[in-house]
C-alpha cells in the first residue's frame, strides 16, 4: 500500500513525495482506512487513505461520494479537504479516495459518555444542529442534481425499492420475516414534502470533536437526495438509542424539535415513525450484505443472521 | 468413528487457545479486532451446534402449519432415505437444511396471501416472534 500511494501522490503532485508507515485502522466496517504521513515541498501532511475493501457491509458509489465532498465544499458543514481520487482503482487495486486528516476525536458514544452531563447535552445540540445544516444545503446550486437522482415526493418508495432489491442481491436464504415488512412499508409510505441532501449515516461515530466542537462531518458514501425525515427515522431509531440519546435530556421529541427550530421545516411525525421502520430493514440488509461477503471469502468479519432487529421491527409496526 | 472431544468443547477449547495463546501477540489494531470477532463466532457455534437440528426441526413443523392453514401444502423431504430409523431417527444434516429453506422459501412465497389473512397474518406473526426467540445463532451486528 505505501508503495502505491507514494507513485501515486508522486505523479499527481509531480514531484518527489516521502510516505512514512501506513497503519490500518481498525475504525470502519464498509471501507479500509489507511492513515500515514506523506512529506513534500519541505512540509509533512497527515492524510488518510479511504479504499474500497474486496468485500463489504455496504456497497455505495465512489463517484457520488466524491462528488459530495466537493460539492460541500465553502458550506457551512464542516469536511475533511478531499485531495485526490482514483475511482478506477488503477493505482491501490481499488477505488480510493485520499483526504487530510481532520484534527478531533471520534467517539460514538459520547453523548453518554465521561463528558459532564451539561456539556453533553450542549454537544448533542451541536452535533445534530449540523445534521439541520446539511438539510439545508442548496443541493441544487451545487450541482448535486447532475450527479444524483431526485426522488420528489415519491422518496419512501423509491427507498424501498432500493433497499428490497440490495435484499435479493445479498440473501442467501429465505427472509419472510423482511419481506413481510418491506409489503408493509409499501402499503404505508409517506409523500416526501421536499427534497434534501440526506446523509445516510449520520450519527457521533461519523463525526469528529474538536474539544466542543464538531470539526468534521464523515463518511458521505451514503448520501443521496430524498426525504429528510429519513435521517431524522435514522437517528430516531430505537436501535441506536446508545448513540443519539441522552435519557430524560435529549430525547428523540427534543432532537425533532430542535431540528425543526433550526430548519424552520414541520416534523411529520408519522414520517418519522416509516422511517425509523426503514432504518432497521436497511441495517438488516447491511449485516445479510456482511453474511454474504463473508461467505464469499471477501469479508474478514463474520455475521450472523439480523433475527433481532426481525423481532424489533414486528413491534415497529405494531405486528 | 467415535469423537473423543465433542465438537462444541472443540470449538471452545480452539477458542481458548487463540485468546490466550495467540491473542497476546497479536499488535495489529485491524487483525486483533478480527481475531475476537473469530473468538466470538466459535463460541456461539459451539452452543448453535447441539441446538440447531432441533430448532430447524421445530421451524420446518410450525411453518408448515401454518402454510396448511391458507392451504399452501408445505415442501417435503427430497430424500426420504435421508430418514434414519435407529438410533433416534434423526435426519440427514443436509437433507434437513434443504428441508428448511424449502419451507421458509415457501412461507416468503406465501407472504402476500397471507397478508390478506387476518388469522394467517396473527399465525405468521406468532411464528416469527417465536422463532426469533428460540434462535440459536445470535446476530452480531457491527459497523
Amino acid at each position: 500500500m505505501r508503495a502505491a500511494l507514494e507513485a501515486w501522490l508522486a505523479d499527481e503532485l509531480g514531484e518527489p513525495i516521502t510516505i512514512g508507515s501506513v497503519e490500518r485502522t481498525s475504525a470502519g466496517f464498509s471501507r479500509e482506512n489507511w492513515v500515514f504521513d506523506a512529506t513534500w515541498s519541505g512540509f509533512t501532511h497527515r492524510l488518510i487513505a479511504r479504499r474500497d475493501p474486496v468485500g463489504s457491509v455496504l456497497d455505495t458509489d465512489r463517484g457520488v461520494e466524491t462528488a459530495v465532498l466537493r460539492s460541500l465544499v465553502g458550506t457551512t458543514v464542516p469536511t475533511p479537504r478531499l485531495r485526490w481520487v482514483d475511482l478506477s482503482g488503477e493505482r491501490t487495486g481499488r477505488p480510493c479516495l485520499v483526504m487530510d486528516v481532520v484534527d478531533g476525536v471520534c467517539d460514538g458514544f459520547v453523548l453518554n459518555g465521561a463528558r459532564p452531563f451539561a456539556e453533553r447535552v450542549e454537544l448533542a445540540h451541536r452535533i445534530y444542529d449540523e445534521l439541520a445544516r446539511i438539510h439545508l444545503v442548496d443541493w441544487a446550486a451545487l450541482g448535486l442534481g447532475d450527479v444524483m437522482a431526485d426522488p420528489g415526493p415519491r422518496a419512501a418508495l423509491v427507498a424501498v425499492d432500493h433497499w428490497e432489491a440490495e435484499l435479493r442481491r445479498v440473501q442467501l436464504e429465505p427472509e419472510p420475516e423482511l419481506t413481510f415488512v418491506i409489503a408493509w412499508l409499501r402499503d404505508h409510505a409517506p409523500t416526501s414534502p421536499r427534497t434534501a441532501l440526506v446523509h445516510g449515516d449520520f450519527k457521533p461515530g461519523n463525526l469528529l470533536l474538536l474539544g466542543a466542537d464538531v470539526s468534521a462531518v464523515l463518511d458521505w458514501e451514503t448520501a443521496h437526495l430524498g426525504d429528510p425525515h429519513e435521517d431524522l427515522g435514522w437517528v430516531t431509531n430505537p436501535l441506536r438509542a446508545g448513540e443519539h440519546r441522552i435519557a430524560g435530556a435529549w430525547e428523540p421529541s427534543d432532537l425533532l424539535e430542535r431540528w425543526s427550530s433550526q430548519t424552520g421545516f414541520a416534523v411529520d411525525h408519522e414520517a418519522v415513525r416509516w422511517w425509523q421502520v426503514l432504518a432497521n430493514v436497511k441495517l438488516a440488509v447491511i449485516v445479510l450484505t456482511g453474511v454474504h461477503a463473508f461467505s464469499d471469502g471477501r469479508l474478514d468479519r463474520i455475521y450472523q443472521s439480523p433475527i433481532a432487529i426481525c423481532r424489533l421491527l414486528l413491534d415497529q409496526i405494531g405486528a | 468413528m467415535s469423537v473423543p472431544v465433542p465438537i462444541p468443547d472443540q470449538l471452545l477449547g480452539a477458542a481458548r487457545v487463540l485468546r490466550d495463546a495467540v491473542v497476546p501477540a497479536v499488535d495489529d489494531p485491524y487483525a486483533a479486532d478480527v481475531l475476537r470477532g473469530v473468538i466470538a463466532t466459535m463460541e456461539t457455534l459451539a452452543s448453535a451446534s447441539v441446538s440447531l437440528p432441533a430448532f430447524l426441526a421445530w421451524d420446518i413443523a410450525e411453518t408448515a402449519a401454518v402454510l396448511r392453514s391458507i392451504g399452501v401444502e408445505p415442501p417435503t423431504l427430497t430424500d426420504p432415505s435421508a430418514v434414519t430409523s435407529s438410533p433416534t431417527s434423526t435426519v440427514d444434516p443436509v437433507e434437513l437444511d434443504r428441508w428448511h429453506r424449502a419451507t421458509r422459501a415457501a412461507l416468503e412465497t406465501a407472504i402476500p396471501i397471507i397478508r390478506q389473512d387476518p388469522v394467517a397474518t396473527a399465525a405468521t406473526v406468532a411464528l416469527f416472534r417465536a422463532r426469533a426467540a428460540r434462535y440459536p445463532l445470535a446476530a452480531q451486528y457491527r459497523r
